[in-house]
């Protein structure tokens, strides 16, 4: 199976978006590049880099608001967060408790379905797909 | 996307007959692994309706014998984990409802595999 590291190698630097996003528009000067001995990195869609600091800001708030209620779902939600780049939010309150901390992961699954579906990158549409996934699980006591 | 369907709709034969060898075989996880035929059953069907020029079934899929009630759990786990691998890849191959019915799927084979006795993952159909 494929690793999620080889998906979004180095956290938010998200080396999926960034070999698929720009192929199109740099097809060409690759190529020419190519020729000259260059490795060229086409940039990112625009739209994905914007999807994917949306996602780990949202995946911060997600483990503070779990906080201390769940020690099986925080570290989950900590890899998320991990993967996406982003970076652990002291600015959220915990929920008060389990079943509307669950309430709220089951809504962000929902965003990040939607997220997974406005991707460009096939990469990163894959990345939030399976983050939707887990989110959906953990929300609706699956993963408890 | 084809291609990607076809190899969920090889691995929905190799789960129906997967989990009819668990059933007949094991009788304590018999009612689970009705359930799981005929929910993998269902899934092949339709599937079956919209792949086109799909391979057939095997007629066994290695191993084909389980040893134990433990082998079994890890059996089932093994062929939903790869289930939801495949829905993944299709999560990357497609676009708008037919990405979200993807990861409605992923969703469905990663509770099956923790149904089966799986550890939670942060990254279903990727870890």
């Amino acid at each position: 199976m494929t690793r999620r590291r080889t998906l979004l190698l180095g956290g938010a630097a998200a080396v999926g978006v960034v070999a698929v996003g720009g192929v199109a528009a740099t097809g060409r000067l690759d190529d020419v590049a190519r020729e000259l001995g260059l490795d060229p990195v086409p940039q990112p869609a625009e739209g994905d880099t914007a999807l994917l600091s949306e996602a780990a800001e949202d995946q911060a708030r997600l483990v503070a608001v779990v906080g201390s209620l769940s020690a099986t779902l925080v570290p989950l939600l900590e890899e998320h967060l991990d993967a996406l780049g982003g970076a652990a939010t002291s600015t959220v309150a915990p929920a008060p408790d389990l079943a509307s901390a669950r309430a709220t992961l089951a809504a962000a699954a929902s965003v990040r379905r939607d997220q997974s579906e406005a991707a460009v990158s096939p990469d990163l549409a894959r990345t939030l797909g399976s983050i939707a996934a887990a989110l959906s699980l953990m929300g609706s006591g699956v993963v408890a | 996307m084809t291609g990607q369907l076809e190899q969920v709709l090889a691995l929905e034969h190799e789960a129906v007959w997967t989990y009819g060898l668990i059933g007949g075989g094991f009788a304590p996880l018999r009612d689970q692994a009705e359930a799981s035929f005929a929910a993998h059953r269902t899934e092949r069907d339709r599937l079956l309706a919209v792949v086109e020029d799909a391979l057939p079934p095997q007629v066994a899929y290695a191993p084909a014998t389980i040893a134990d009630e433990a082998a079994a759990r890890l059996r089932a786990q093994d062929v939903e984990a790869r289930l939801a691998a495949a829905w993944s890849a299709v999560i990357g191959s497609t676009t708008g409802s037919d990405r979200t019915e993807a990861i409605d799927q992923l969703v469905v084979a990663e509770a099956a595999r923790l149904a089966w006795g799986g550890s939670p993952a942060a990254f279903p159909g990727l870890d």
